[in-house]
This record gives structure tokens, C-alpha cells and sequence, in this order.
């Protein structure tokens, strides 16, 4: 067994032990569980940083805690403000719950890509999901750009003037491309030796 | 036939492009369209509006996908496609759009299955699909925060009716017509996706004389 894949199992075992304490954990254990969650983030994928700079994740985390304040008897008060105390207890249980499993699944796919996925896969004799998803990496920018000239083919002639005639125009422009595209890949991997379906022993039959 | 085969269903290399491809192209639709409609509308309409457009385009392509990968399990694969092409794109990692994805997948090729395969079978898979559209949100958001999101959603509509002085039935009775809509939406999305396999199919014949 190698590092890596040690690493795999660990990140699996991290994740699955946080998912499971953020969701069977007391609101006053969630308070030790966020920091150590946290911590583990920043050892494992720095990158996921990043996570914090953005808005949605922000809206995630902060709305129950907003909308608890305003939710039942509102009991409390700060200076002026009056909030409700039962709502920003739920409130603050909802987000940690919510932080803590935000947190777990980065760790998870931390530094995952699509390179080592599809290595993963044929490692363990998938060869066949590593190739389509190698297809799908690879021809995806090809697709973006057949998509965009068929759009524009059908525009250009007015096909448009009827928008679901002309989507449907669209997609059937599209997917006959994708076959005749998929047609290639197939020839391709053919004259390269491939084949996706592999003998008792994980091994190609066709090749030596 | 060894157990490897077995295992993969007896998939070829043309199965495995093509899942590949119509992967890569529901991929296309939610990376390009999918990340543009979530950018105009904001964050909590985008079940109901804009996620509809991606998801019926998503529901089309799957659905042709998995005719010209004739194979039980096709689709979910398709869907497994797109959603790693999803997690793996700039946006970054997040946990509802992948989770929505497989599932529309899981649920169409369960449809489909159900019927054997029939025709009439892609009007089920499509609703199956844009009606779990609709109640990601409300699941996704269950499992995020916990039981008290159900206690908070119910007593932010109660107070809610109460504030617009409206009655708590109607509050369900727009639930019920969006989620209406959305197995609407996925009829015709199923309908579409039938009709169009089949204009596909002919034209591809037509290449290959």
C-alpha cells in the first residue's frame, strides 16, 4: 500500500467521522468540533481557504443565525435590539451543524482531480469510467465550442424566431456532432489497442 | 463471460465514449447556462426558475444519451459523469448541484428500468427528474442543518402568511403549483427527449448509407 493511498482512505475516514459528529453531536460539542475541523482544513488543503472568500458559502452559514433572531418570543435584548433567544440558539446550532459537513466533504475531495480520479479508476479496473470521464475532461472545451457554432448557425438563419422550434433544432444539431465526434474517439481508441472491457485479471486482452 | 464483464455489463469502448460524451455535454449545459442563470438570479430562486432551464435541457441529453447507450445503468453513469465534471470545475466544490445531478440520473434510469425500457417510459424518468429538481432544496437544506430547519421553515411561513395577511393553506397551495409546474416541465422535457432521439436516430442513419 502506498502513501497515496493511505491518504485516500484517511481523507474517507475524516470525513465520514465529522459528517457523523456534526450530525449526532450536542450544539455545545459543535463549538470544539468547528476548530478542529477547521484545523484539519488548513493542514490538508490549504486551497480550500479559498472556500471562505466566497459569498454563497457566507450566505449559507450567517442565515439562520439572521433569520433565528427575528423567529419566536423575541426575549432578549442588546441595547436596543430585540432578538429572540430560543431562534439564535437554532440559529447557531443550524450553522455549525452546516459549517461542520461543509468542511468534512472539502476535506474529502481536497486536492482530488480529474488526473488522479481516472488513475484511481483504472487502478482498481474501472478503465472503462476512467476513459469516459477522460473523454468527458478532454472534449469538454470542444463540445463548449460545437455548441456555440450550432447556436450561432441556427441564430444567424432566424431559427430562433421561434425559440422552442429552434432549441429543438439546436440540441438534435448537437447531439448528431457528439455522435459523429464519438465516432472519432471510438476509431481512435480502437487503433490505440483499447478496450474497455478487460479479462478476469484486469488485463487488456488485445494487447500482448 | 469472466467476472470482470460481468461487472461492467458487458460495456464496449462505444458505450464508454458516448457515456463520456453526453456527460460531457449535460456538463457543458450546467457549467455554461447553469453558472450564468445562478449568477442573475439570486441564490434561493434558483431551484424554482433558474435551475428548471439546465435541468430540462440536462433531463433531454441524458435521456437521448441513454438510447444510444442501450445498457441498464447507462444514465447513472452519464449523471456520475457530469456530476465529477461539475465538482471539478472553476467554481469549486459544492455539494448540492453534484448530488442533483446523480440523482436526476439515478431516478430517470429507475424509470426507465420500471417500464423496461418503453417509450411511454421517458415521460416518467423526465417528471422524476424535474420534480426532484424542485424538492432538492428543501432535502438538501434538511440535511445541512438538521430537524430544526423543518421548525424554522414552518414558523417563518406561519409568520409570514400572518404579516401578508394571506391564509397558511396558500402558502401550500404556490408549493403545490411550482411543484406542479416542475413535473410539467419534466413531461415535456421527457416528451422532447423522446421525439428528438428519434429525429437523431434517423438522421445518424441517414450518414451512415
Amino acid at each position: 500500500m502506498n502513501d497515496m493511498h493511505v491518504t485516500e482512505w484517511s481523507r474517507v475516514l475524516l470525513c465520514t467521522v465529522f459528517g457523523v459528529l456534526a450530525v449526532t453531536l450536542r450544539p455545545v460539542f459543535l463549538l470544539f468540533c468547528v476548530p478542529a475541523l477547521l484545523a484539519v482544513q488548513l493542514i490538508f488543503n490549504r486551497e480550500g481557504r479559498l472556500l471562505f472568500t466566497r459569498g454563497r458559502f457566507w450566505i449559507l452559514i450567517i442565515s439562520p443565525v439572521v433569520i433565528g433572531l427575528f423567529l419566536g418570543e423575541r426575549d432578549g435584548s442588546l441595547w436596543f435590539f430585540h432578538y429572540s433567544q430560543e431562534g439564535l440558539q437554532a440559529g447557531l446550532h443550524m450553522s455549525g451543524r452546516a459549517l461542520c459537513l461543509i468542511l468534512a466533504f472539502g476535506t474529502l475531495l481536497a486536492r482530488a482531480s480529474t488526473r488522479r480520479l481516472i488513475a484511481s479508476f483504472e487502478k482498481r479496473h474501472m478503465a472503462g469510467l476512467g476513459l469516459a470521464l477522460g473523454v468527458a475532461h478532454n472534449m469538454l472545451m470542444t463540445l463548449s465550442g460545437m455548441s456555440r457554432a450550432v447556436f450561432c448557425t441556427i441564430r444567424l438563419r432566424g431559427g430562433f424566431r421561434r425559440p422552442l422550434a429552434g432549441t429543438r433544432l439546436f440540441l438534435i444539431g448537437v447531439i448528431c456532432a457528439v455522435l459523429r465526434e464519438g465516432d472519432e474517439v471510438v476509431r481512435a481508441a480502437h487503433a490505440r489497442g483499447f478496450d474497455a472491457i478487460l479479462d478476469g485479471h484486469g488485463k487488456n486482452p488485445n494487447l500482448p | 463471460m469472466t467476472g470482470k464483464q460481468k461487472k461492467t455489463n458487458g460495456y464496449g469502448t462505444r458505450d464508454w465514449v458516448y457515456i463520456g460524451l453526453f456527460g460531457a455535454l449535460w456538463g457543458v449545459v450546467e457549467l455554461s447556462l447553469g453558472s450564468i442563470l445562478h449568477i442573475i438570479f439570486p441564490p434561493l430562486t434558483n431551484t424554482f426558475f433558474a435551475g428548471l432551464i439546465p435541468g430540462m435541457l440536462g433531463c433531454i441529453i441524458a435521456l437521448t444519451g441513454r438510447r444510444f447507450v442501450d445498457r441498464k445503468g447507462s444514465l447513472v453513469f452519464i449523471g456520475l459523469i457530469t456530476g465529477l465534471l461539475k465538482a471539478f470545475s472553476p467554481g469549486g466544490i459544492r455539494i448540492g448541484p453534484i448530488t442533483a445531478i446523480v440523482m436526476q440520473a439515478v431516478l430517470m434510469e429507475g424509470a426507465l428500468d420500471l417500464f423496461r425500457g418503453k417509450s411511454i417510459a421517458h415521460i416518467p424518468a423526465g417528471m422524476l427528474a424535474l420534480g426532484w429538481n424542485f424538492l432538492h432544496r428543501f432535502i438538501m437544506l434538511r440535511l445541512l442543518y438538521g430537524k430544526r430547519f423543518t421548525d424554522v421553515a414552518l414558523k417563518m411561513a406561519k409568520d409570514g402568511s400572518t404579516l401578508l395577511g394571506i391564509p397558511e393553506t396558500a402558502i401550500w397551495a404556490v408549493l403545490a403549483s411550482l411543484l406542479i409546474s416542475s413535473l410539467a416541465a419534466g413531461a415535456a422535457a421527457g416528451l422532447a427527449a423522446l421525439r428528438i432521439g428519434r429525429t437523431v436516430e434517423k438522421r445518424m442513419a441517414k450518414t451512415h448509407e
